[in-house]
Order: structure tokens, then C-alpha cells, then sequence
């Protein structure tokens, strides 16, 4: 088994976020727990006891973005390095520079294969380093 | 796999529901896009964009891309966008 993986996944997109759990799942090391919104995503990062490795963001949420969570995130105590991948339906490449830019170890584009998702996101996290 | 192919299916037949009410919508706004709501219709079709191609429909996904591009300077000039998005979301329905 791959080495233990929990990811907390944002996206106000029901259909997606399901479709990516189960896709991540597929992986036996990787545990999710998603979220429909940048706040709820604060919310749970506030939990006691709950501390994710790894936080996937959707870039554009009503109310709250995945740029403006991301930049809350950053101001939680302990959490200023806490890995993020991006994921957006919108992949131009000054978009994606931007992205990586605020801080995020990856982008990951809509539409993405379930199948690949997993490999991706290992991918990223072993690039990232620990 | 197979408890992911069925779990899949399920998502992707709730996913085509959700086009028929996108379907209602976009159809509702198209009747007068200069008093469509445009972070609504945004969303909408921005939703559509990103998840097209991830329930096996690349090509609605892609024609969402294109509405969802020529949403950024609002829904007045976005009417041949929306009115070929609307167009490949009877055709999805109507075959799937």
C-alpha cells in the first residue's frame, strides 16, 4: 500500500467532488473528506484533531474562491505550508503560473480522468517533497 | 473497480439530471441574456465545463468552455455560445 494519504477536497460541485472521492479512494492509502465550500473547508481545518496532509481546491466557489481559501489557509496558525493542489475548469498558462505562484504545489484541469487522478496527485505530493 | 464503476454510474446518472435542469435554465436565460443573472449563468456553465468530460462527455465540456469563455465580458454577447450550448445539452439528453 502506498503510504497514507488524507485529503480534504473542496468543491462546491457535488457531481465532481463525489466523482473524486471515490476516484482518489481507488488509491488504498489515500483517505478524502469533502466539502462544498472555501468556508467549510476553514471550518474543518479548525477541527481538533483533524489534520489533513494535503488540501485540493477548487478555483472558482461562489462567495469564497480557491485563491482567497488558499490565502485564509496561510493565515491559520500551522498551516503555512500545508500542501494545496488546485484543480480548475480554466487552464490557460499564465492562469496555471498564477496558481502555482500563490503557493500551491499543483493544478490539476477539469475535466480530469478519474482514473489518473490518484497517480496524479501522488505525482505532485512526491514532487513536492516532504 | 467495479464498486467505483457502479458508484460512477450513479454519479453520472445524477449528473445528467442536473443537465436537464441546466437545460431549463439556460433555456429560460437565453430568452433574454441582457437580463440574465451573470454570476448564475457563470456558474452554471462553468460547472458544465469542468464537468463534462469527467462523466464521458468531452464535447458538450468543450462547447461549455466556449460559453463559459465569452461569459467573462458578461451574458449579452455570450447569445451564440449559450444558443450552441443549449443545442449539444438536447442532443446529450436526448441520446444518453
Amino acid at each position: 500500500m502506498n503510504r497514507a494519504l488524507n485529503i480534504l477536497y473542496v468543491d462546491d460541485e457535488p457531481d465532481i467532488r463525489e466523482v473524486a472521492a471515490i476516484a482518489l479512494e481507488l488509491d488504498e492509502g489515500i483517505s478524502t473528506r469533502v466539502v462544498g465550500s472555501g468556508r467549510e473547508a476553514l471550518e474543518a481545518l479548525r477541527e481538533p484533531g483533524y489534520h489533513p496532509d494535503l488540501v485540493m481546491l477548487d478555483v472558482m466557489m461562489p462567495q469564497m474562491d480557491g485563491p482567497a481559501t488558499l490565502a485564509e489557509i496561510r493565515r491559520m496558525p500551522g498551516l503555512e505550508r500545508l500542501p494545496v493542489i488546485f484543480i480548475t475548469a480554466r487552464a490557460q498558462s499564465h492562469e496555471l503560473a498564477g496558481f502555482l505562484a500563490l503557493g500551491a504545489i499543483g493544478v490539476i484541469t477539469k475535466p480530469f480522468d478519474p482514473m489518473m487522478l490518484p497517480v496524479e496527485v501522488r505525482a505532485m505530493v512526491v514532487r513536492a517533497g516532504p | 473497480v467495479s464498486e467505483f464503476e457502479a458508484r460512477y454510474q450513479a454519479l453520472r446518472n445524477r449528473f445528467l439530471l442536473r443537465c436537464a435542469e441546466d437545460l431549463a435554465k439556460l433555456e429560460a436565460a437565453a430568452v433574454d441574456l441582457t437580463a440574465a443573472e451573470p454570476q448564475a449563468l457563470r456558474l452554471t456553465v462553468h460547472r458544465l465545463a469542468g464537468a463534462s468530460g469527467t462523466f464521458g462527455f468531452p464535447e458538450l465540456g468543450a462547447i461549455a468552455g466556449e460559453a463559459d469563455d465569452a461569459l467573462i465580458t458578461g451574458p449579452a454577447g455570450a447569445g451564440p455560445q449559450i444558443e450552441r450550448l443549449i443545442g449539444a445539452l438536447r442532443e446529450t439528453l436526448a441520446v444518453d
